[in-house]
């Protein structure tokens, strides 16, 4: 635990470095595309007053000066499958986007949707010394809290702190400076496989790029995609990739459960390519043209040439109608959308207060999904699409570029981990001297 | 449920978009995005379809081996047709997909070529890196070919040959700029008051016509041009039409002194002019003798304005002893004018004459020198005639 402690901290102190220097990557590895954005930090100090902007969450510190797309290679589930391909398509889009900048990047923070995220809720209890809450306490009662059983090999993705309680009252964001008597905080702690990310870690640095943070994609979909009242009332982000379906919760403004599911576009793509005997690339091509969730009685009229390449005069000249395709898709859209319903129910998503679904990804682009999704999820579906965030070309501001977009405003603005809080002073109490040595590097 | 077109005759396709260029990998494939849905597109396509040749392959059986039989053009990739449009869909009107016309057998994808891999190679990428690298970038820009210039320039130059024909060149280039017609000066033109000083200054400059600009430095000339006594001033310009001008201002000579060595005119400042062979060449001018006379010109010219009523006379003023003054008149008469307060004697000298014709009389000398003792010497004649006349006893005798 302590190990990771010490890597979390010293990615975050890389991000702090490279964002002094102004310059700074952000990469989505996914199962259908790697994307990677190149953030400008410091170029502004905001929206003009009077322009009409807002604060836009703070987005506007930084300016996306860079951004390279391709399709992803040896991903299978959010997961390196073939590292040598994903590491040409890592590099394929390091190239592009740094071509696009005209400056190199040497630090990236990476999302991905593989790895088996788990969520756990912990709480921890601590009394406080003095009779106001210090960083120093907050520091403890975040150390209080009990690490459950991750499994082997598993680490710890995201501890983030969602709520403090300071004697019997609850709901505290900042209890710093309030006088009480015990201190209480809850947890959220997102795990994942240590080994995926060692190798996505691995593929970067193969491409001489030094990793400086890591997110889930299910907290940075959920960021980009959701507004701030729906982070605020309750309200589920679902992105649904190509390899797997992330699901995560915000309430209060903080994710308090994220989820994966193993399934995704690229299962609707094999069905397609299976059920009429036809490439992988024509699956592909004919669902994002033709596909659908809902047949109408036009569709049986619409015919699409399914050609292939075999010579066989026939086979190459079949045709099959609209209606068919959909009678293809739309099984697996509602086991992926079931196996949402089940997470979330797992999740107790029904408890919240507003029960807001929002999804986001490339899936959901398929015309008809949210018809189908409020019969299966509950009512309040809408389809979402990631913030602006400037200088984001303008192919990138689809709902399958969610996740990098989030990305970018984890990089700005990133939400309190409990590795940002320094460890309490008695764990060191009996190395002296490796304290003195801290508290020198620290001030000097 | 497929519906099948065997109509030979059938048209093939239009496409859609032109193909990827053979070789190159574009994503997102643009065949892959879908197209954007147009407000008002009714019905398929608009617009004339291309008139189709099909070429009559037996007009041309069987083909001379010399030409060579056109090869075919390579099979369009297929190519789904559009999707209907919702207007077209609301009018009815039941799609129908435009049958294709089936690629040749055989001619699949095996000649097609592979696609290339649009990932750089690590050493492609990490080339690029370090191009972008800003230090790397900005030696290679400027201070690579700044290197390899001086490298080649300096390995060119560290050969004395080399060296010897460059500055060979170089001298060639100068010369012949030089030498260029409005460069070139041909004739001098001295304008002075006097033509022997024009004369003497031409010569002392001893120029040697034609020559350059660049070949004459006017600083130098005009020193030795107002290295002449008589040359108060100097200047020089070259004129258009190729002439080097040289304009003079002469000093204007006010006295002429006697020394040991002769005559010299001097101006009113004292410095010399020149020399005068006689002292009738300018009987106009005064005459000063006596050493260190020039130093004190000044006073000279103030006291000959002064006995401007007794001009006439005057023979010339002497200094003596580089001190004080003697006015110098005909019949060897001398007024010894003191050291200071020189023009206030000889003032009085005049109002002595003025009123009782002094120096008319037969003085030889008056001796101012002391002025509360002003003395006069009389001719031995005169002494003479006086002692005579003085009476040899004491007390009044009329005669
Ligand atoms: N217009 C569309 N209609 C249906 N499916 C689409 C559409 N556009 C993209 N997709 C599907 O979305 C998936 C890609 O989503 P994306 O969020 O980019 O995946 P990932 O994050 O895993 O790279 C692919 O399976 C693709 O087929
Ligand atoms: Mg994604």
């Amino acid at each position: 635990m302590t190990d990771l402690y010490q890597s979390q901290r010293a990615m975050r102190n890389l991000r702090r470095a490279a964002m002094q220097r102004g310059v700074i990557a952000v990469m989505d590895v996914g199962t259908f595309k790697v994307a990677c954005l190149i953030l400008k930090f410091g170029v502004s100090e905001g929206a003009r007053a009077g322009s009409g902007v807002g604060a836009m969450a703070g987005q506007a510190a930084f300016r996306v000066i860079g951004a390279g797309t391709t399709c992803s290679r040896g991903v299978r589930f959010g997961e390196i499958a073939a590292m040598r391909e994903t590491e040409r398509a890592v590099r394929t889009a390091l190239q592009n986007a740094q071509k696009m900048a005209q400056t190199r990047v040497d630090h990236a923070i990476l999302t991905f949707s593989g790895g088996e995220v788990r969520s756990y809720g912990l709480e921890g209890i601590v009394e406080l010394d003095d009779e106001r809450v210090s960083e120093n306490d907050i520091a403890r009662v975040l150390d209080s809290c009990d690490t459950p059983d991750l499994g082997p090999g598993r680490e710890v993705l995201h501890a983030q702190p969602v709520n403090f309680l300071l004697d019997h009252r609850s709901g505290l964001a900042d209890p710093r400076g309030q006088s009480g008597r015990r201190l209480g905080c809850d947890m959220h702690l997102v795990s994942v496989d240590a080994d995926v990310v060692q190798n996505l870690v691995h593929c970067l640095k193969r491409c001489d790029v030094e990793v400086a943070g890591l997110a889930s994609t299910a907290y940075v979909a959920g960021r980009a995609a959701l507004v701030e009242d729906e982070q605020e009332l309750g309200a589920a982000a679902i992105d649904m990739g190509a390899g797997s379906t992330s699901l995560s919760i915000f309430i209060k403004g903080h994710m308090i459960f994220a989820d994966t599911l193993r399934l995704g576009g690229d299962h609707i793509t094999s069905d397609i390519a299976k059920g009429l005997t036809i490439p992988y690339s024509m699956a592909e091509r004919i669902k994002t043209f033709y596909g659908g969730v809902h047949a109408t009685g036009q569709d049986d009229r619409q015919m699409i040439e399914i050609g292939g390449d075999s010579g066989d005069w026939d086979k190459d000249r079949r045709t099959i109608s609209r209606s068919e395709l959909i009678g293809i898709m739309r099984p697996r859209v509602e086991e992926i959308l079931e196996g949402v319903r089940s997470r979330l129910d797992v999740a107790g998503f029904d408890h919240l207060p507003s029960q807001q679904i929002v999804l986001t990804g490339g899936v959901s682009q398929i015309p008809g999904l949210d018809g189908l999704a409020a019969r299966i999820l509950g009512q309040q579906v809408r389809l979402g699409r990631p913030i602006r965030v400037p200088g984001l070309p303008q192919a990138a501001t689809g709902p399958d570029y969610a996740a990098i977009v989030g990305l970018c405003q984890f990089a700005a603005n990133p939400q309190d981990e409990w590795w940002d809080f320094d460890i309490p002073a008695q764990r060191f109490a009996t190395k002296p001297l490796k304290r003195a040595l801290k508290w020198f590097r620290d001030n000097w | 449920m497929s519906t099948l077109t065997r109509d030979p005759l059938a048209q093939p396709p239009l496409r859609r978009q032109a193909a990827p260029a053979a070789g190159r990998w574009e994503w997102p494939d643009p065949a892959m995005v879908p197209p954007p849905v147009q407000a008002e597109s009714a019905g398929r396509r608009a617009g004339p379809r291309p008139v189709l040749h099909w070429p009559n392959e037996l007009a041309a059986w069987p083909p001379s081996p010399e030409v060579p039989a056109a090869t075919p053009a390579a099979p369009e990739p297929m190519l789904p047709p559009e999707p209907p449009s919702i207007s077209a869909l609301e009018r009815g009107q039941p799609f129908v997909a435009p049958p294709y016309s089936p690629p040749p057998l055989h001619q699949a994808t095996s000649e097609a070529p592979r696609l290339r891999d649009p990932s750089p190679s690590r050493l492609a990428y990490r080339m690029h890196r370090l191009w972008l690298t800003p230090v790397v970038r900005h030696f290679l820009r400027l201070g690579l070919p700044a290197l390899l210039v001086l490298a080649l320039v300096g390995g060119w130059l560290a050969n004395p040959d080399n060296r010897a024909a460059f500055g060979a060149r170089v001298d060639g280039v100068v010369q012949q700029v030089q030498n260029q017609p409005m460069f070139q000066v041909g004739s001098i033109e001295v304008l002075a008051p006097t033509p022997e000083v024009a004369q003497a200054v031409e010569a002392a400059l001893g120029l040697q016509f034609p020559l350059s600009t660049f070949d004459l430095d006017l600083g130098l000339l005009r020193e030795v041009a107002e290295s002449f006594d008589a040359v108060e001033h100097a200047w020089l310009q070259v004129r258009s039409g190729g002439v080097l001008e040289v304009r003079l201002q002469e000093r204007a000579p006010a006295l002429v002194w006697r020394h040991a060595d002769g005559l010299d005119l001097i101006d009113a400042t004292g410095y010399r002019v020149a020399r005068l062979s006689s002292r009738a060449a300018r009987p106009d001018l005064p005459l000063i003798a006596g050493e260190g006379a020039p130093l004190a010109v000044a006073e000279a010219q103030l006291l000959l304005a002064a006995a401007l009523p007794i001009r006439a006379r005057i023979r010339g003023l002497v200094r003596v002893g580089m001190r004080r003054w003697d006015l110098v008149l005909d019949r060897d008469q001398r007024i010894l004018l003191p050291e200071h307060g020189a023009l206030g004697a000889l003032e009085r000298v005049l109002a002595l004459d003025a009123a009782q014709q002094l120096l008319a009389r037969d003085v030889v000398a008056i001796d101012l020198r002391n002025p509360t003792r002003p003395t006069l010497q009389l001719t031995p004649g005169a002494m003479a005639e006086l002692n005579r006349n003085r009476p040899t006893q004491p007390g009044a005798r009329r005669p």
